[in-house]
């Protein structure tokens, strides 16, 4: 089984070299560039996002991420999806004025909320790609280690930063585990005859109940045997600890940053002629065309 | 100070009415390779997490290096004993094979250029040095228990407890990881092993060996005498070592051979004289 998000793979891109902090922080700005709002002219922002695709198609390009891996992931979406187009299309908000469908009562539906819904779901796609270029570049522990990081003001609070980290880098570090646990489980409980796949819901969720109560139990057993093995090896969540890894700053860190930088100014810029200016960027690149308006 | 082990009156049980273990007496000499044998529920790996304080005992005494184990102690006594557990997942910490490997050194403050060089070092005593950057779930169960005992050795302790630690490997990872404490022991001459197990066998081999039956010492001493007294072995459901039974067969027909020829390589050369 494979986690939804991708895993890490091993290349030597420059994402990879990337230190994961600098990772993290991209990430999040990214996300925030995809939320910013860029005007009510539906064509400014649809071009907007696709620069912004590409921008994200092109990182994914140079982190070598498998385009097939993504595809699948995106399947989970389908029922996100569908419930976005049925609120934005039914419950009409904003300047609608293509009509889709004119019911008698007088109720109408706008092309508007198909492209909203769009727009959304196409924001959606890019967040798991980024999310993506994230996992697979960065192993789970410089992950961690990352966010440690940014929670280190907390200490100031007296807030324990690295047993959050070990915590969070031992749940990652058995996910396989549990994962490779509860196949056996359930191997051994079809050979005992229950059924996973056929029957009603309230079946169903009998026999997962089959799986669950005993994978919680073994759950407590290697939790018990992971804490006596940290013991014995002389762990002390609250002592002083050396680091076998140790996050470094390469001129690569530096690059990005400096490419972060640019990215969420020129969009933030965008964004601001776009929807407090309300300038039509497509008519001011190329005044040429005719005034496309939607 | 000749022990490195000393056990005194210790006795434990987990709930009022059963008791584990019941007035264990022993001492365990530096340097040596001691076996305790035993059945499923005899209280072997009870006696384990004793030793190395996972538990607290119900009343009696453990002296490590002479040093008293108790709560105060336990930090100084840490550092010199180690235990490598049976599952060799459960005790898998770090994410890859140089983390797992780290961990130990990374609770003992040591920097970062002699963590390196030791995870090198003891990665490639346990021929793993290959395997650094793999997870755990890409490893076999032989290979896990290696790195286990390369994070226990990379800590330089003079004591080091095996709870069952080669039960769940096929049989080359046992030859493998048998070989692997042969050369540490000739290595250091003060290397205490303290070896939990089923294998009647290792028993045999081993310098002194320590019978345990339903909590209490069965019987105590070198291999060879007390396996030697067959009838008192079988009567507690355990097998004599196959070399034991060959030269008590022969006895019988008056062949002797020396009590010094432990393994089955050295008896077969023995006979062919």
């Amino acid at each position: 089984m494979t986690n939804i998000f991708g895993k890490y793979t091993q290349y030597n891109t420059i994402i990879h070299k990337c230190d994961p902090r600098i990772k993290i922080l991209g990430l999040i700005l990214i996300m925030v560039i995809c939320f910013l709002p860029y005007g009510s002219n539906y064509m400014n922002q649809l071009a907007i996002l696709a620069v912004l695709g590409v921008v994200i198609v092109s990182l994914m390009i140079i982190a070598k991420i498998n385009f097939l891996d993504f595809f699948k992931s995106l399947k989970v979406m389908w029922f996100m999806v569908i419930f976005l187009l049925i609120i934005n299309v039914f419950i009409p908000y904003g300047n609608n004025e293509h009509v889709m469908i004119s019911f008698s009562n007088g109720y109408t539906l706008y092309w508007e909320g198909v492209l909203n819904t769009f727009m959304v779901v196409f924001r959606l796609i890019l967040m798991i790609a980024l999310t993506m270029i994230l996992t697979s570049t960065t192993t789970p522990m410089d992950i961690t280690y990352g966010f440690e990081w940014y929670l280190s003001p907390l200490k100031i609070f007296k807030f324990p930063t690295q047993v959050v980290a070990m915590t969070i880098s031992l749940a990652l570090r058995f996910i396989p585990t549990l994962l490779e646990q509860a196949n056996r489980i359930m191997k051994a409980q079809k050979s005992r005859g229950v059924d996973y796949n056929r029957g009603f819901l309230s079946k169903k969720i009998k026999s997962i109940t089959t799986l669950i109560v005993p994978l919680l139990v073994s759950c407590f057993s290697i939790s018990d045997d992971l804490s006596l093995a940290m013991e014995a090896r002389g762990y002390d969540p609250y002592g002083k600890r050396s680091r076998y890894r140790i996050l470094k700053f390469s001129i690569y860190d530096l690059v990005s940053i400096l490419f972060f930088i640019i990215l969420l100014g020129a969009f933030i810029y965008l964004s601001v002629i776009t929807n407090h200016y309300g300038v039509n960027i497509i008519e001011t690149l190329f005044p040429l065309t005719e005034g496309v308006t939607f | 100070m000749n022990e490195a082990l000393k056990v005194k009156n210790l006795c434990f049980n987990y709930d009022e009415n059963k008791e584990t273990l019941v007035n264990l007496s022993f001492e365990v000499k530096k340097g040596d390779y001691v076996t305790l044998i035993g059945h499923n529920g005899s209280g072997k790996s009870t006696l384990a997490k004793l030793l190395t304080y996972l538990i607290t005992p119900s009343s009696g005494e453990i002296y490590v290096n002479d040093l008293l184990l108790n709560e105060e102690n336990i930090g100084k006594i840490r550092r010199t004993l180690g235990i490598v557990f049976q599952n060799p997942d459960n005790q898998f910490i770090g994410s890859t094979v140089e983390d797992d490997i780290a961990f130990g050194l990374e609770n003992r403050n040591i920097p970062l250029n002699d963590m390196q060089k030791l995870v090198k070092e003891y990665s490639k005593k346990v021929n793993m040095e290959n395997y650094l950057k793999k997870e755990p779930s890409e490893l076999s169960g032989g290979q896990k228990q290696r790195v286990a005992i390369a994070g226990i050795l990379a800590l330089n302790l003079k004591i080091i407890i095996f709870d069952e630690a080669t039960s769940m490997l096929d049989p080359e990872g046992v030859e493998d990881i048998k070989h692997l404490i042969n050369e540490m022991r000739e290595k250091d001459p003060e290397l205490t092993f303290i070896s939990i197990t089923h294998d009647i066998e290792e028993a045999y081999l081993s310098d002194y060996c320590i019978i345990l039956n339903k909590g209490r010492i069965y019987k105590e001493g070198k291999p060879n005498e007390i396996f030697n007294e067959i009838d008192d072995i079988k009567r507690i459901g355990l097998d004599v070592p196959f070399v034991l039974k060959i030269k008590n067969a022969l006895k019988e027909k008056n062949i002797f051979i020396n009590d010094d020829i432990k393994t089955i390589e050295d008896l077969a050369k023995n006979i062919c004289k």
